[in-house]
């Protein structure tokens, strides 16, 4: 399924990006990767070598570099921010190929808006990467129709 | 058509204007800080499925 993009700008070290939603107001918007610290993902079990970024994305507020993920805009172009921002990960990945990704919402209604488009573009996704959601703190294989509050999408090489 | 350009323009302008101060409230409270401590918490206090660890550790081994 082929959705229009806005085009975007990024930093050099790859890990944040930038673009303008145009609807009924033009809302810069900003992508940002994060690394999870390693000593966390040691802790959990899982293998010293693995890499995992939260993915997060929002508002950018005027002349800082900071955002916010408070406000719905309903600027009328959800699908398309939401496209620009799957489409920075390909970008993101050529910088670090082994990242895998966390995403939650900054509320219940949001993550649930994630879960929805990922059911959607489920099989566009399942090409490139496998998705856990994690649901009673344990992150399982995804399935549609369940709720979770969390996703890890892990790349597929 | 020059006239519906400018009113268009004029529209944007506008509402970005009522936007901008919604935004503002969250000036200075590092939303970007906030938010990954909220993923890093959550992460932190997960469990993986036998599935999920076998599939990590599989494509970990490619």
């Amino acid at each position: 399924m082929k959705i229009e993009k806005y085009q975007t700008t990024n930093e050099s070290d790859g890990l944040k990006y930038f673009f303008n939603s145009i609807g009924k107001a033009s809302i810069e918007k900003v992508v940002q990767y994060q690394p999870l610290s390693p000593h966390n993902l040691m802790q959990l079990g899982l293998p010293p070598q693995i890499e995992v970024y939260n993915l997060a994305f929002g508002d950018r507020i005027t002349g800082t570099d900071d955002f916010s993920d408070q406000i719905t805009s309903n600027n009328g172009d959800m699908e398309m921010i939401l496209s620009t921002v799957a489409d920075t990960t390909f970008s993101f990945w050529e910088s670090y190929p082994q990242a895998n990704l966390f995403l939650t919402g900054s509320s219940v209604s949001r993550t649930y808006l994630y879960q929805k488009k990922i059911e959607r573009y489920w099989n566009e996704i399942n090409g490139i990467a496998y998705v856990a959601g994690r649901f009673n703190s344990q992150f399982e294989l995804f399935e549609k129709g369940k709720n979770y509050d969390a996703f890890l999408i892990i790349r597929k090489r | 058509m020059k006239t519906t350009a400018l009113n268009t323009k004029s529209k944007i302008i506008h509402t970005k204007s009522i936007y901008d101060p919604k935004l503002d409230k969250f000036n200075g409270k590092n939303l970007f800080k906030s938010q990954f401590d909220r993923a890093q918490e959550l992460f932190s206090n997960s469990t993986f499925s036998k599935e999920v660890l076998d599939i990590i550790n599989h494509e970990l081994s490619k």
